[in-house]
């Protein structure tokens, strides 16, 4: 038994260590780097003496309007996604599996594409087609008749969210409809078969069957839309100009990217950014934890 | 006989280039800045195949980047410890601060040679009057006001004297669908650099207002200050610029002009030589701004300018002897009549600071026309030569919801001051 | 699935939404989906044709079809005298033919962009002597050079793009960094999930998970200069080596937790026979695990795959010289805050995208049955 076990333990760190060595040893540093640097006064290009300042940097960010700013927006993607890729997605998986409609195929590639794309693409596209007479305009111009109407949503803080968000859409939504068909691919037909003989109509297959049949899919899904909303910074870089437009979407990663890299007159801005960064861990961990949760209970609930 | 002495030639070259190549080279870290698509990128490449070419032994090893990745690789290896020799840097807020916090700073006067060098087109950097990094140009000109003179004769007008000639010309504008003045107000840093440094200058009759303002001795919520912020909505009010420009950046600026859609653009004196159309390039008048309402005697014509950037050694390169050598050589390579002329001609510097430069007589318009602007025009302060971080973004940003509609002059003229206080 | 009715409705009379419920159901779908192709499809098309068209063109008519740089018979061009930004493709030394340098009056004039050098002993007697500031047209040109101005004009913004952008480097630069980084990223992770999911040692395999997890959560800006740093005092920066090493660890996270889930739901009969059967750990993991697993290996793979070819911060910040750097980076350097060649812009983007869809279109099939099977599974 004893040799067993010791066998066991030998291929289990054979396996293991490899990948985790590569993982911690590029990861690992970074993480206690920005933990140490947020507890610090320190300026890395300046060098120097430094001082520990315990939970300085956290005090002077709860205390800024900027991050709560930033949070704020940050939370409206994090709906967008939950609420908005998700249930898109899960609806247009539903709509393909059930062949609702025909040429499949070719509107999963086309919902599926522009996860493809690079967001330096995708966001310098839709910057185009927001500019000031450009496309989107034109069509409002026409629309309205009024030859002097702008898309100008994006230029106040309360509406700017509804173009970002309509482009966080479009681009994400379709890896959780790929993965949201993979799984409904796997019901056993004979139990769709059985729910039509009993005289089901579609809104309670889909509702009664087809959802608790992927609660646990979906739960899985969220987490990944958590944590990928709150770390998310390219598109909506990509699509804003600095200055109005970005100040008004800015999020977590935007406001730390902005302090840590661009605000001169701070000196400890480095420390700050870093407690910036370790807040959004933070957040999405707690955020998915109550996702968890809320996921575990409703699945509790439904096991009679 | 022929054949014999061409191998023995090409012999001789390859013994050469194996001899050049082994033997150890100075290795000079750079960061050039520059892209693809425009003419510094171009020319440095130009400039550095040239001159390795010249010199077998020195390697300079660059990286070219523009913009926010330049800015953004600068923090990084500044914060690293991997420290240029050589860089693309400037002696303000945006373009000088990493350098002097990480204090990489360097005097080059000691190796400046004053036959050489016009130092009185040079403007002192330091405290102690040190120059930290080579200008490429005098300094450079941000608030020029650029007009179509076909397009505006058209209309039956000649060139502006005062703010209320440029009102006269809306209705006749607007019944022919164009833009009076067209700005790229998507771009923050556009309403600060290229417009309000000079309202504030103009209203104030202070050269050096702004930095008096950062200093403390005004304050941005000073009556003076809102009154600047207030002529952003007299502008939209009368009609001159369009609120829609907030959503016009800047190559759509450019466009906008180049293809007669406006009869005024507003911007920094470096796009002169972006204006692809000749018709427009040839008939384009470059102007400091006329009279505004209400401006002091004392600042009357002026442009704000900010001290031209270029390239410097910082001292982790001048650390090693042969290193700063291979750049202060490279340096003079970089800076020659040639070079000079040539950016002169690129549109990338409004005038040279070098002694004794012969301008051609075959220069475009335009670039006469620049050199004539630095000359006459008395130069006022850039807002964000001084003004960086939290203040200036909500200035900026300030400044377009006023374009907007969204705010007033007053309430971003205290929001400024109170972040500017913190 | 324990418990859970098979039932779905008691039988509900007369909720009157049959056929008109479904035709409207129906329509919606179809609109829905088909204004989400159209917007996917439409912007991608218009970029394609556009990285035809001549700059010119395109701060014009926006949406117009191309046609300058097709139509160039008629294309005027100025005789230039050798300058310093006229930049010689051949060396004066070693080629001492001369030439008859010409630049495009139509397209960019005065910038130097589009510059064709004749050779005298090809052109015309008539032509071979002209001087600067004489003018020609391509019509005027033997056929030869004719053909080659012609195809150059048609391709001009990508030739430029390719050649200023140096984007045949930087996308042989991206081949290596995805393929290597995605082979290594799917063998570690695979051996990773195997112990996890398989061998004893419940406890560590959770904290691992768990460890492993949260690198998921790290945005690239706030680890970037703690890496530089760290990189820098290895020697790694600006290294193929550096690159690779970074992209690997950085797609470690998902990969892990993809694959751990997956293989958690395969049956554990099959394992625990080839154990009886005396089969060693990396025996059952070389013959059973890995192609009881091979949708879940596509599935991580193309994902990986993906976000290392279209990743840009990394690689824009650990890569210095032109000879590390990816096309991402490359096409960013004409997309700039202050370029102004937006053709030139669309035809790297073009470059960069075009790969990307080449390939998806023709493995579509295997690509959507592999994330199909290879998912999360219940």
């Amino acid at each position: 038994m004893k040799k067993r076990d010791y066998q066991a333990l030998v291929a289990y760190l054979g396996l293991v260590v490899p990948g985790l060595t590569v993982y911690l040893v590029i990861v690992a540093y970074p993480i206690l780097y920005s933990l140490w640097l947020s507890l610090t006064d320190f300026n890395p290009n300046r060098g120097g003496s430094w001082s520990l300042v315990g939970l300085l940097q956290y005090r002077t960010m709860i205390q800024d309007p900027a991050f709560w700013h930033a949070l704020k927006n940050n939370l409206t993607v994090v709906a967008v996604s939950v609420f908005g890729q998700i249930p898109i997605g899960f609806a247009l998986a539903y709509i393909l599996f059930r062949k609702l409609v025909r040429a499949g195929r070719f509107y999963q590639s086309m919902v599926f594409l522009p996860h493809f794309l690079s967001t330096i693409v995708i966001g310098t596209m839709w910057k185009r087609l927001f500019q000031a007479d450009g496309p989107v305009a034109r069509l409002l111009q026409m629309l309205s008749g009024d030859p002097t109407s702008q898309f100008d949503l994006m230029l106040r803080a309360e509406t700017v969210m509804y173009p970002i968000g309509f482009a966080l859409i479009w681009m994400y939504t379709g890896l959780y409809m790929i993965v949201f068909l993979a799984n409904m691919q796997k019901i056993d037909a004979s139990m769709i078969e059985a729910a039509k003989i009993d005289g089901a109509s579609e809104p309670q297959i889909f509702f009664r069957l087809i959802v608790p049949l992927l609660s646990g899919t979906i739960l899985v899904a969220t987490t990944l839309a958590i944590a990928g909303s709150l770390r998310g910074f390219d598109l909506i870089f990509a699509m804003t100009t600095q200055g109005l437009t970005r100040m008004n979407a800015e999020v977590l990663p935007i406001f730390m990217y902005r302090t840590a890299f661009q605000d001169y007159s701070n000196p400890m801005r480095f420390a700050y950014g870093s407690a910036i960064s370790n807040i959004i861990v933070v957040i999405s961990m707690a955020l998915i934890l109550l996702s968890n949760y809320i996921g575990r209970r409703l699945h509790a609930g439904e096991e009679h | 006989m022929k054949k014999a002495t061409v191998l023995l030639i090409g012999l001789l070259l390859l013994l050469t280039a194996v001899l050049a190549t082994a033997a150890p080279k100075v290795v000079v870290k750079t960061m050039g800045y520059g892209d693809n698509s425009n003419p510094e990128g171009v020319n440095w490449l130009r400039i550095v195949a040239a001159f390795e070419k010249a010199n077998p032994d020195i390697d300079i090893d660059f990286e070219l980047l523009y913009d926010e990745a330049y800015h953004q690789k600068v923090v990084a290896r500044l914060a690293a410890g991997d420290v240029p020799h050589l860089a693309y840097m400037g002696a303000d807020a945006r373009w000088g601060a990493p350098w002097k916090e990480a204090g990489q700073q360097f005097d080059h006067k000691p190796y400046m040679d004053p036959k050489y060098y016009d130092f009185k087109l040079i403007p002192e950097m330091g405290p102690k009057g040190e120059i930290w990094e080579i200008p490429l140009g005098t300094s450079n000109i941000c608030t020029v006001l650029y007009m179509n003179e076909n397009l505006v004769k058209s209309l039956g007008f000649s060139a502006p004297k005062t703010y209320q000639d440029i009102v006269a010309m809306v209705p006749a504008a607007k019944a022919k669908g164009l833009d009076v003045v067209s700005i790229d107000g998507a771009d923050g840093w556009a309403w600060g650099s290229c417009l309000m440094s000079m309202v504030i200058a103009r209203l104030s009759g202070d050269a050096h207002w702004v930095s008096k303002a950062v200093e403390g001795k005004y304050k941005f919520s000073d009556k003076v200050f809102v009154d600047s912020l207030a002529f952003i909505e007299r502008m939209v009010k009368d009609g001159t610029i369009a609120s829609k420009s907030v959503l016009v950046d800047y190559g759509a600026n450019l466009s906008n002009f180049s293809n007669e859609k406006a009869l005024f653009m507003v911007q920094g004196h470096w796009i002169a030589g972006s204006i692809e159309n000749p018709e427009v390039a040839n008939n384009t008048l470059m102007m400091a701004w006329p009279k505004l309402p209400g401006e002091k005697s004392a600042t009357a014509g002026s442009v704000a300018a900010a001290i031209s950037i270029g390239y410097g050694i910082t001292k982790a390169g001048a650390a090693d002897p042969k290193v700063r050598d291979a750049a202060l050589k490279f340096l003079q390579y970089f800076y020659s009549h040639a070079e000079t002329t040539q950016r002169l001609r690129d549109g990338a510097i409004i005038a040279p600071v070098l002694k004794n430069f012969k301008v051609p007589d075959d220069l475009p318009r335009l670039v006469k026309q620049k050199v004539g602007l630095a000359q006459s025009a008395m130069n006022t302060e850039v807002i964000d030569a001084f003004l960086s971080g939290a203040p200036n973004d909500a200035l900026n940003a300030g400044m377009q919801k006023i374009a907007a509609g969204q705010a007033s002059a007053k309430q971003v003229a205290e929001e400024v001051e109170a972040l500017r206080r913190k | 699935m324990p418990g859970r009715s098979t039932e779905v409705a008691p039988r509900v009379a007369g909720t009157g939404d049959g056929t008109a419920g479904r035709l409207v159901g129906r329509a919606v779908s179809y609109l829905v989906l088909t204004t989400w192709a159209l917007i996917t499809v439409l912007p991608l098309v218009w970029m394609f044709y556009s990285s035809f068209k001549s700059n010119d063109e395109l701060i014009t008519s926006i949406f117009g079809l191309p046609h300058d740089l097709f139509v160039n018979r008629e294309d005027e061009y100025a005789v230039i005298p050798p300058a310093l930004n006229v930049i010689l493709p051949y060396d004066p030394e070693v080629d001492t033919r001369e030439r008859v340098i010409i630049e495009s009056a139509t397209i960019s004039p005065g910038r130097r962009l589009m510059v064709q050098f004749l050779l005298k002993e090809k052109l015309p007697p008539e032509l071979r002597g002209l001087q600067p500031g004489d003018r020609l047209r391509v019509s005027q040109l033997p056929p030869a050079l004719r053909l080659r101005i012609n195809l150059a004009t048609i391709w001009f913004n990508y030739i430029s793009a390719f050649v200023r952008g140096t984007l045949g480097l930087k996308f042989i630069n991206s081949v290596i960094y995805t393929a290597v980084s995605t082979f290594f990223i799917g063998l570690l992770a695979l051996m990773i999930s195997f112990a996890l999911s398989k061998l004893p040692f419940r406890k560590l395999s959770l904290f691992i998970l768990g460890l492993i997890g949260m690198g998921y959560l790290l945005s690239i800006q706030s680890v970037i200069i703690p890496l530089f740093l760290m990189l820098s005092s290895a020697r790694l920066t600006d290294t193929h080596v550096g690159i690779i090493l970074v992209y690997t660890a950085f797609g470690m996270p998902l990969a892990v937790l993809l694959m751990t889930q997956f293989m958690r739901g395969l049956p554990d009969s099959l394992i625990e026979s080839a154990y009886i059967d005396g089969a060693s750990v990396f025996r059952t993991f070389a013959s059973i695990m890995v192609p009881m697993s091979t949708p879940v290996i596509v599935t991580v793979c193309i994902i990986s795959a993906l976000g290392i070819w279209n990743e840009f911060l990394l690689v824009l910040v650990l890569a210095s010289s032109e000879i590390t750097k990816s096309l991402p980076v490359g096409v960013f350097s004409f997309a700039s805050l202050m370029g102004t060649q937006l053709g030139w812009q669309l035809a790297a983007l073009v470059i960069a995208t075009a790969p990307v869809i080449a390939v998806y279109l023709l493995f579509n099939k295997s690509i959507t049955k592999g994330v199909v099977a290879g998912a999360l599974k219940e």
